[in-house]
């Protein structure tokens, strides 16, 4: 150590008496200030001794009014750290700040880890309320489940045997042969439709169970964690059969009889091609009005696939309807025709938007996640905050931490004061939650046309592309909000594809009256049709033409151009991709990315299944052709 | 007679900027001077004064220097700085005001 930072050799070497230099020494070492520091503070205590003992006072006297050593080795230490540099002040406050901000951390952490949540109410309860009031002979899946195991439908097959095909090598050799099932894309003419017929000629008594089955007034679809014992001999063991509502995430509770009742819709729609076929017209209307009773048996479930499903189906009816209607409505008898106008009833969206399920869902993930305090507030906690990052894997029992490595565990319960901050308590949650929900049920009346361009999904959107604060802070609520942009495009495409068949029943109805089309569509009213359906794109009537002599119905769609009753969509057996691109644009879905060119060309309303196309290479740039016949 | 902590808190600065506002002084001469000149009234031991000119000297209102005495002694000489000299004038002229009030007050011999 070098002599200028050696203050006990500086004290010493003064030759001061010793108990001055004793004295010195304590206050010194007291001070706890660098070495440097020490140095200066020791060299001026002992000049100040020194010039005393020159000036002739007694040693006793000095020490006697040096004062207290503690105190002065305390002010001394705070003055002359005063004298530090700005830099070394600076980064002393940022040292006292981050061991601040770690025990705060650590506090946090604390707060958190010690809450637990509360799961008070049975939410599978309240879901299965409407369900148990149902009598057992009035339910319906309990018919539709004896059918399907009755046509050989099973745990592992979803499908009947019999139309599970094989499926030859292509004629070059490119292909092995393979099995599909071909029940659902398989229609008359089709190289598998007669084993789709013969199929069901021979189960026609399950056939008409199943269509009987549609007549029940509700579903019955206990919703439960575990599979009964009935259900298990076509759903196979799925489930979780140690779950209760007390351990068990409602998200994990399946809805295992949608899959299968597509499979039925599949089997009516057949048939009622088969019917037709025969010339059997009235059990095709009956086959058609079963698809719709089925898609209402569905749709009061409240579930948001229960919704989706259910509105497939609606529209696969219609689309049969219409293939029937445009290959020779002649077989139709004008009672018929009339008969099908009515049973064919309004879709409302009140119905579809009614999320009531997925709000229960939501409110029993809350109740796993945050604690309770009895006011409907409370704060994230372990446990809670383990079940959202698993991904709800360890929704039920034995999510502990079971299949977690203490490094994992370490990591979640480091990051958990930060999440408890960020993330919106149990309240705060659940409110924007139901304003979301509520902005989004609101929005289902609005016609398409009005709809504004903030919707609940837009906030999401843009919520989740950001990096700001809400996107952690609502995480939770934006990510469990049911799919409710594509309830409205189903609903959308439903609604058009239910007006299309009335303007066909109803175009049909006039013809036979007058031998001719009408000049315009106000003619079909009210006589043909209550009311005349608006081009939901622009609030506007609906376009109507005759095209080579057939009538044509059709909306501007999106980029709300007459394109003369032309659709520029290919795949137009594809009712789906036929509506998509005009209602998504309509719901301002940009992130899609949606070209100028996919919204040229109209929405025919109709004839459904074969409309008029826009022919884009014999047309401008921009798409557009010479319509070949006026109205 | 000792005076009180707060009240000297407030006067002994303002002393020894006072003192050194004459000119430089090392420490046991600023000690001797305070107990002279003030009859012992403002007298302060080590513990008191060396902290409280680190305290000046990191406000900027004092300056320090290292010398040796002529028997080749260590010795460290305070001064006031510009800053000082301001805080001085400005200090001294609210004492004075003080020191006015308690007089208006009647407090005899202020």
């Amino acid at each position: 150590m070098t002599g200028r930072l050696d203050w006990r050799n500086v004290i010493y070497k003064a030759g001061l008496p010793d108990a001055a230099a004793q004295l010195i020494v304590r206050v010194v070492r007291k001070t706890r200030l660098w070495r440097i520091e020490k140095a200066d503070v020791a060299g001026e205590l002992v000049a100040h001794f020194a010039d005393g003992l020159e000036a002739g006072t007694p040693i006793d006297e000095l020490i006697e009014t040096f004062g207290d050593a503690r105190q002065a080795a305390r002010l001394i230490r705070r003055g002359k750290r005063r004298q530090r540099s700005l830099m070394w002040k600076a980064s002393c406050w940022m040292r006292r700040a981050v061991v601040a901000l770690i025990l705060l951390y650590i506090g946090l952490g604390v707060y958190f880890l010690v809450g637990s949540p509360s799961v008070n109410t049975n939410y599978l309860a309240q879901l299965n309320e409407p369900v148990q009031v149902v009598p057992e002979a009035e339910r319906a899946w309990p018919e539709y489940r004896a059918v399907l195991l009755e046509l050989g439908f099973s745990p592992e097959r979803n499908y009947a045997p019999q139309l599970h095909v094989v499926h030859e090598p292509d004629e070059d050799g490119n292909t092995t042969s393979w099995r599909s099932d071909i029940l659902g894309v398989t229609y008359p003419g089709d190289e598998h439709w007669p084993i789709v017929a013969g199929f069901l000629d021979e189960h026609a008594g399950s056939i008409d169970r199943l269509r009987r089955a549609t007549d029940l007034p509700a579903m019955g679809y206990v919703y439960s964690y575990q599979i009964t014992p009935a259900d298990a001999q076509l759903l196979g063991d799925v489930g979780t059969p140690d779950a209760t509502w007390e351990n068990g995430s409602m998200l994990v509770v399946l809805l295992p009889h949608t899959s299968r009742l597509h499979k039925v819709a599949y089997l009516i729609e057949a048939d009622a091609h088969r019917a037709m076929e025969e010339g059997d017209v009235d059990r095709a209307i009956r086959d058609i009005v079963a698809l719709d009773n089925l898609s209402r048996q569905l749709a009061d479930g409240p579930t948001l696939v229960e919704k989706l499903m259910a509105l497939a189906i609606h529209n696969r009816s219609y689309h049969a309807l219409a293939s029937m209607l445009e290959r020779d409505a002649e077989v139709f008898s004008t009672a018929q025709l009339m008969y099908l106008a009515h049973a064919l009833g309004p879709l409302d969206p009140a119905v579809y938007g009614d999320m009531s399920g997925e709000r229960i869902f939501f409110q029993d993930t809350l109740q796993r996640i945050y604690t309770d305090d009895g006011n409907g507030d409370g704060r994230m906690t372990y446990k809670g905050w383990k079940l959202l990052v698993s991904g709800f894997d360890y929704a039920v029992i034995g999510e502990s931490g079971d299949g977690y490595s203490p490094t994992e565990n370490l990591k979640e319960l480091a990051v958990l004061p930060g999440v408890g901050v960020v993330m919106a308590s149990r309240k705060q949650m659940s409110d924007e939650y139901d304003r979301l929900m509520n902005m989004t049920h609101a929005s289902m009346h609005v016609p398409l046309h009005e709809m504004p361009h903030s919707g609940a999904e837009q906030i999401i959107i843009d919520r989740m592309e950001s990096f700001s604060v809400d996107r952690f802070r609502y995480g939770m609520a934006s990510i469990l909000m049911p799919a409710m942009n594509v309830v409205r495009h189903l609903i959308e495409r439903a609604q058009a594809a239910r007006e299309g068949v009335l303007f066909g029943i109803a175009l049909e109805l006039y013809r036979r009256e007058h031998s001719r089309y009408p000049e315009t569509l106000d003619a079909l009213t009210p006589k043909y049709l209550p009311e005349l359906p608006i081009d939901r794109m622009t609030g506007e009537p609906l376009k109507y033409r005759l095209i080579d002599g057939r009538p044509v119905i059709y909306s501007v769609g999106t980029d709300t151009d007459d394109d003369g009753g032309r659709t520029r969509y290919r795949y137009l057996d594809d009712p789906v991709y036929h509506a998509r691109p005009y209602v998504r644009a309509m719901s301002n879905w940009t992130h899609l990315g949606d070209t100028d060119e996919q919204h040229n060309g109209d929405w025919v309303i109709w004839p459904m299944k074969n409309p008029p196309r826009l022919n884009v290479e014999a047309g401008g740039e921009d798409g557009s052709v010479e319509v070949s016949a006026e109205p | 007679m000792r005076i009180e902590r707060e009240l000297m808190r407030g006067a002994g600065p303002l002393a020894v900027l006072t003192l050194l506002g004459r000119g430089e002084m090392y420490g046991y001469e600023l000690v001797q001077a305070l107990s002279k000149r003030t009859d012992g009234v403002l007298a302060m031991g080590q513990s008191t004064l060396y902290p409280m000119l680190y305290n000046l000297e990191a406000k900027g209102l004092i300056a320090s220097r290292h010398d040796t005495t002529s028997n080749g002694r260590a010795r460290k000489y305070y001064r006031l700085t510009a800053r000082g000299k301001k805080r001085l004038a400005h200090d001294t002229e609210q004492w004075r005001a003080v020191n006015l009030a308690l007089s208006q007050l009647g407090l005899a011999g202020v």
